[in-house]
């Protein structure tokens, strides 16, 4: 009995020391972080802009935008209680985004992972870390992360 | 029940009902609080595992699902092996038994048992001999299920 | 995310006391309450109603072993637009594999290593 406890005390405590992160990103999911939007194609809509709309939308409360060569991320949280709903706000918001903007193509999600992943994007850009050519090929790994299925 | 009821007096029959409405009712009460506090726990247990997973590696809301139910089921073996889990389902009922941490321990626990009689067919054989009838019907009724839903989206236009 | 704690708490909570009122009421056996309640996730899922349910509370709703009889027919059914009829056979553990495969393989290793109690 005390060799599970100690063990599982072992691996949470270990599980926390394993990164030290920027406390932004540590609290993504906790708290509404609102992180400036990433604009790193400079050409076409603005970043800005795209973020406005998105939060003009009733049930989300916190969004990511992040723009590449090709594809334009956003990602997104939704309000606890219509979290029932949220295939169909995302899907809303999919068809919204395209019909304003029909030159750009459109990634959105409401995955806390892709949330997350964007937030450290912005940290490590801030922070200087990444070029924009790596930043680039960051967001491409994030929307592959996106489209796995299962 | 009937029967024995007909030869009692009245005065009994009246302390029968009397009786097993306390009988019964208490520990119904009783046994889903306790479920609910049991099951929630491990529920929110598997909530943080999943935000690990998140967190710490490659994985997505969706995708995170998978190493979680991996990782309880772990759990679920080294509680089984020191004996833990027999307590918490003494305790929690329907609460450790529900959730696949219950399904691991069922597994896992006639894998042990049974362990004396071989590998082959001791542990082989009865391993699944509590969770089969989970797979068994699990498999059929979502067998049946997508079945129907598949013929309804390809001839109903659902 | 707190949030996403406290639904998975309650939510979980709610479908162990469906199945001890089961148990207790409804005077069923622990199988046969296990085996119900994945045939009702499988319904569920059928009707398209435990997806939004793994959204709002998270594992919540992947714990309980509902969510065994969601995944099966969720498989089947990803299959299934693939490869139309057949894709419901062979697709069935394409996403559930993990839970059954834990159980074999830590079954197994707990047999090994864990001495019988009594």
């Amino acid at each position: 009995m005390k060799a599970v406890i100690c063990l599982l005390a072992a691996v949470i405590l270990a599980g926390c020391n394993l990164q030290e992160e920027r406390k932004d990103s540590r609290l993504a999911l906790m708290k509404t972080t609102n992180p400036e939007p990433i604009q790193i194609e400079k050409d076409g809509v603005s970043v800005e802009k795209i973020r406005g709309e998105v939060e003009e939308v009733k049930e989300i409360y916190d969004a990511a935008v992040v723009k590449g060569d090709h594809n334009i991320l956003v990602a997104y949280k939704v309000r606890h209680l219509d979290r029932f709903r949220m295939k169909k706000i995302e899907k809303n918001l999919q068809d919204r985004l395209e019909k304003e903007y029909s030159k750009e193509t459109f990634i959105v999600s409401s995955d806390y992972k892709i949330f997350l992943e964007a937030v450290r994007l912005r940290e490590d850009i801030d922070a200087g870390k990444v070029n924009d050519k790596e930043a680039d090929k960051r967001l491409h790994r994030i929307i592959k992360l996106k489209q796995e299925l299962t | 029940m009937a029967n024995k009821n007909e030869k009692k007096t009245p005065t009994q029959q009246q302390y029968d009902k009397l009786n097993q409405k306390h009988e019964l009712k208490r520990p119904v009460l009783k046994n889903c609080l306790r479920a609910f506090f049991v099951g929630g726990l491990i529920c929110t247990i598997g909530q943080a595992i999943t935000y690990f997973f998140i967190y710490f590696f490659n994985f997505t809301e969706q995708t995170a699902g998978n190493p979680t139910v991996a990782t309880m089921v772990f759990l679920a073996m080294l509680l089984t092996g020191f004996g833990v889990y027999d307590h918490l389902g003494q305790y929690g009922g329907a609460g450790s038994a529900v959730p696949v941490s219950g399904f691991g321990n069922a597994v896992i626990s006639a894998a042990i048992e049974h362990r004396t009689e071989g590998f082959v067919l001791g542990v082989g054989g009865n391993m699944f001999k509590l969770a089969g009838s989970v797979i068994l019907f699990g498999v059929f009724a979502a067998f049946v299920v997508a079945l129907i839903k598949t013929i309804l989206i390809q001839w109903g236009g659902l | 995310m707190l949030a996403m704690f406290f639904w998975a708490f309650v939510i979980g909570g709610l479908i162990c006391v469906i199945g001890q009122l089961m148990m207790d009421v409804g005077k069923l056996t622990p199988g046969h309450t296990l085996s119900t309640m994945v045939v009702v996730g499988a319904i569920l899922s059928g009707f398209g109603l435990y997806e939004p349910l793994i959204d709002f509370a998270g594992a919540g709703a992947t714990i309980p072993i509902t969510s065994f009889g969601n995944s099966l027919v969720e498989g089947a059914m990803q299959e299934s637009e693939k490869h139309g009829l057949v894709g419901v056979l062979t697709g069935m553990f394409e996403v559930t594999s993990s839970g059954i495969s834990a159980a074999i393989i830590f079954g197994f290793i707990g047999a090994a290593v864990f001495k019988p109690k009594g």
